[in-house]
């Protein structure tokens, strides 16, 4: 009976690594950028549902406006400005932000529904994906990994700080989904367990019609595998790389829904847990879905298992397993291919 | 957001206008260095908000308040520290909260022979009393202070097996170490000892551990929002015996966070945090009734713990001042001998944080005895009678 | 005279100081075959990447009149001037068919992809036959196909081919040459790099001679064919093959 409780709490925990993994191999093989604030849309996400559960007005939606705004600006002195460009952009950058500014103050403070929270939530940490990808990224289109990865350190670095500014060094934990609990064999789930492993699932099956099924998921991964040979089709690169970073954002907003009620989320939990995921992608060789997936459940049932054999070397553990893992991914994955 | 860039710019506004009136003759001059910005804003910016209650005159001498902002850096710590002994003049230093920055503090005063006055609950601050730390002096109390009183109400529960839980770190050392120290005389054995990451998303697999070892109580060696999962893990899992926790939960978050989850969990801490459940002749009572109605008045709140460490202070210098005039005037390195000769020497004297009385090898002196067992009952702490 | 479908002008293309086109101009006349002519390393590839947009360039670019400058090549795709690239960068991950359906990305909300395809497919029966296969298993001549097929499907007005024949059996040669003329005949203006300069002269209109990044010699395909120093230069060497 303990050791399903543990395969449970093991799977549940992968599953939100999963979705971080699945976020960064996303943005990895379409961007090359090592998208270290995966973790952080996951933070933020988490602790904007709590305030919001807690009628206060976070710093993300104030975010929102600023980072719309810089966008707006700095594309604006970059491209050719037509009518259809700046009616697009005013709609995504302007009157965006400005609309979930205003939800925002109204609503929260009248308390609205969890699911009312939620879809705020995701509506407002979703959108600052493509902004820091047209303020950081886009403008380093043609640089090396490695200095997109710099440019991701640095973008990390600016989002905890604000983290911190936004919502202070102690940690919130929010109300949860379901407050559900059903026993089956034996073993209690809870409503909560059981939702995470349904929606991560939901979001890796939509994922794969999306990349399958779509001639736009099939134009992401063309860029993905062939960058000049997707320009040379006529794939906006720029716009595939708006939709990843969107898409990323996405999936860390869900992943800090899911876990905003069962984990204490501190400004830099994302980092820690984002780490996690990053194993996973690495595990999966940072290009294969369904091995990211694999790595992260098996590091999240590595963790359990560790921590009730003993939890003082469970760091210890986890690590000396994922170490050798590791290398031998090093060695046998190809090298990151750098094209032109 | 408004208000913390308000506060900061009153702030720098008192920063520089004191550093204009340097130290006038006849004048004390109390150095605060506290995180006003920063990871550990959230506990000092309560404190600061009491440095604007301390009292104008201590033992008959003005009293100068340079209060800077440590910024939750070691750095900047360092720097504000030097500052505030070679310019301001400090004849004695308040601070600081968080476990780096407040160590860091430590050696530069030692160093230039100032009493500090140290306010964060971190043992190594005071301890051993060296060359060094003979210039400091806790105003929380230690660990070793709020044991004794753990062990017996585990006692008087009839509690023949324990089970720790807490961070990863040197914190749950401490209380394994103390619990080893204190229980063989009691017949009462610790069976299982978990320990879990800040960072960790459940603490599932080690409630399962412990639960099956069967413990009469469980004790939480963990302070603040982080010790809320564990609990929450132990009840959901379906532990129903006592669960005791370290004196760091006394702290609004706590309870915040926890909610229904931290209903019925046992402390032993400060007699600060259930002074209303004292009666109106209790000492603790009447420090309580000083302080905490006119910071109410003023920032519309209940003052936290941390600011009542700054009235405490208040209260030790209006012990130790009168003692050091006899030996020196301000500014002189006589009167920062007699204040630290007079704090070392305190004898019962009654603070927000429990009954103290200094000595030579204790610079954290606080009597077990005063210190309270207490638990969360209907979203608030209360005195266990 | 009609304006030239396509027209660069003094165009110059730099990898870091050493530049690899300098000072080219050049013109496709709509409804034509052009040629452009070198040995390795003359710049041929460079210069049609940078029409392409992919490289930065100095000068002027402009296509049916339309100034192309500073313009992103989804732009220039969209207006239809395709490249089919001496490295054919295929998806190589990707079924063969989602190569195909790629190449119409630009026009994916029109209806007639469909009928597009089974156009290709008529071309290249092959590529019917492995439709489901993955890119990058392809053989050298069916990807060579692929490109092809792909380009087609971004429905071309300017279609630039850079080598074509790289690397394939003389037969299959043969066959791309009548394919090429085949859609000439269609309407599709064609700039077409050869190595392979007699054949490509035999089905040009017009040809240029492209040598260390510059253009040293223009004419009409016939007149270039009987030029003495074409005929030394690269004739001699095509009849080797
Ligand atoms: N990315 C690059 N960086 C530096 N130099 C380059 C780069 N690409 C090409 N070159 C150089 O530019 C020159 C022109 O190259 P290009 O590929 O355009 O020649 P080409 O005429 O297409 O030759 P071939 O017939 O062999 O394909 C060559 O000297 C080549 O080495
Ligand atoms: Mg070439």
């Amino acid at each position: 009976m303990i050791f399903w409780t543990l395969v449970v709490d093991g799977v549940v925990n992968g599953a939100i690594y999963a979705l971080l993994a699945i976020g960064l191999v996303l943005v990895f093989v379409v961007t090359r950028v090592i998208l270290l604030p995966q973790g952080v849309y996951m933070s933020f996400a988490a602790l904007t549902l709590s305030q919001f559960q807690r009628g206060n007005v976070p710093g993300t939606a104030g975010l929102l406006l600023a980072l719309g705004l810089a966008a707006f600006v700095i594309d604006l002195l970059r491209s050719r400005v037509t009518r259809a460009w700046l009616m697009r952009r005013v709609a995504s950058d302007l009157a965006l932000p400005a609309i979930m500014y205003a939800l925002v103050t109204w609503l929260v403070p009248l308390r609205p529904n969890m699911a009312i929270q939620i879809v705020l939530t995701l509506a407002l940490i979703t959108p600052l994906g493509p902004y820091l990808y047209r303020l950081a990224f886009q403008p380093l289109e043609q640089a090396s990994v490695l200095t997109l990865l710099i440019a991701s350190v640095g973008v990390h670095i600016a989002l905890t700080v604000l983290g911190l500014v936004f919502f202070g060094p102690e940690g919130f934990l929010a109300n949860p989904l379901s407050s559900a609990h059903f026993e089956a064999a034996g073993i209690v789930i809870s409503g909560q367990s059981a939702i995470m492993v349904a929606v991560s699932l939901v979001i890796m099956v939509l994922l794969w019609l999306l990349f399958d099924r779509t001639l736009i998921g099939k134009a992401m991964r063309a860029v993905a595998v062939n960058r000049v040979g997707a320009r040379l089709v006529g794939i906006p690169i720029s716009q595939a790389g708006e939709i990843t970073f969107a898409l990323a954002s996405f999936i860390g907003a869900v992943s800090g829904v899911l876990i905003a009620p069962v984990s204490m989320v501190y400004y830099d939990t994302g980092f820690l847990i984002g780490l996690i995921g990053f194993v996973a992608a690495i595990i999966g060789g940072m290009g294969s879905y369904p091995l990211a997936v694999a790595g992260a459940i098996f590091v999240g049932l590595l963790q359990s298992f560790a921590a009730f054999w003993n939890s003082n070397y469970q760091q210890v553990v986890v690590f000396t397993t994922l170490i050798p893992i590791l290398l031998l991914r090093s060695l046998r994955a190809p090298a990151v291919e750098e094209d032109e | 957001m408004l208000g913390t860039a308000l506060r900061r710019l009153l702030l720098t506004a008192a920063i520089f206008g004191a550093a204009a009136v340097t130290a006038g003759a006849g004048e004390l001059t109390v150095g605060l260095n506290l995180p006003q910005t920063g990871p550990g804003s959230s506990l000092g910016v309560p404190m600061m908000n009491a440095v604007s209650l301390m009292p104008p005159t201590i033992g008959g001498l003005k009293v100068n308040y340079v209060a800077l902002d440590s910024r939750t850096d070691v750095t900047q710590t360092a720097a504000n520290t030097r500052k505030l002994i070679t310019e301001n003049k400090a004849d004695v230093l308040i601070g600081e909260v968080v476990t780096p920055t407040s160590l860091a503090m430590v050696p530069i005063a030692g160093e230039a022979k100032t009493p500090l006055l140290a306010t964060s609950p971190i043992k190594a601050l005071a301890y051993p009393v060296d060359d060094v730390r003979r210039w400091v002096f806790k105003i929380v109390p230690d660990d070793d202070t709020t044991a004794p009183p753990v062990v017996k109400y585990l006692a008087d529960k009839g509690v023949k097996t324990i089970g720790i839980i807490g961070y990863n770190d040197a914190y749950l050392q401490v209380w394994t170490g103390l619990f080893d120290q204190l229980l063989p005389s009691t017949g009462m054995k610790v069976i299982a000892v978990e320990s879990f990451e800040r960072s960790a998303t459940s603490t599932t697999p080690q409630a399962l551990k412990l639960i099956a070892a069967k413990p009469d109580a469980i004790f939480v060696a963990a302070g603040g929002t982080p010790a809320v999962v564990p609990i929450r893990d132990l009840r959901q899992r379906g532990f129903k015996g006592i669960i005791l926790a370290s004196h760091g939960i006394g702290l609004p978050d706590f309870i915040d966070r926890g909610g229904k989850d931290v209903e019925g969990v046992v402390m032993v801490g400060e007699p600060f945090i259930i002074w209303r459940d004292l009666p109106a002749d209790s000492p603790y009572n009447k420090l309580a009734q000083k302080f905490v109605p006119a910071y109410q008045e003023k920032f519309k709140a209940d003052p936290p713990m941390m600011a009542a460490h700054i009235a405490d202070c208040a209260t030790l210098l209006e012990m130790a001042v009168p003692e050091a005039l006899k030996r020196g005037q301000p500014g002189t390195q006589e009167f920062k001998d007699g204040l630290r000769d007079a704090l070392e020497n305190v004898k019962g004297l009654y603070l927000n944080n429990g009954l103290l009385s200094n000595s030579p090898t204790n610079h954290a002196g606080y009597d077990p005895g005063g210190q309270f067992v207490m638990t969360v009952k209907d979203g608030a702490f209360h005195l266990v009678k | 005279m009609s304006a030239p479908l396509l027209a660069v002008d003094r165009f110059s293309v730099a990898y870091g100081k050493v530049e690899a086109v300098r000072s080219v101009s050049l013109e496709v006349p709509a409804g034509s075959v052009v040629t452009v002519i070198g040995a390795n390393g003359a710049g041929k590839t460079t210069l049609l990447n940078a029409m392409m947009g992919l490289l930065d360039q100095a000068g002027a670019i402009s296509f049916e009149g339309h100034d192309l400058r500073g313009t992103r090549v989804e732009d220039r795709v969209a207006a239809g001037l395709v490249l089919v690239p001496e490295r054919r960068e295929l998806f190589g991950s990707l079924t063969v068919e989602d190569n195909l359906r790629l190449g119409s990305f630009r026009h994916r909300r029109h209806h007639q992809i469909g009928a597009e395809l089974d156009k290709v497919y008529a071309l290249f029966p092959r590529l019917r036959e492995r439709h489901r296969q993955l890119a990058g298993t392809l053989s050298g001549g069916e990807r060579q196909m692929l490109a092809l097929g792909r380009a087609l499907m971004s429905r071309p007005r300017l279609l630039m081919l850079d080598e074509p024949s790289l690397g394939l059996a003389p037969q299959i040669v043969r066959e791309s040459f009548r394919i090429i003329a085949d859609l000439h005949k269609s309407g599709v203006s064609i700039l077409l790099i050869e190595q392979n300069a007699r054949a490509a002269l035999a089905i040009a209109d017009h040809g240029y001679v492209m040598e260390h990044g510059e253009i040293t010699l223009q004419g009409s395909a016939a007149e270039l064919a009987q030029n003495p120093r074409v005929v030394e230069s690269y004739l001699g060497l095509g009849s080797a093959r």
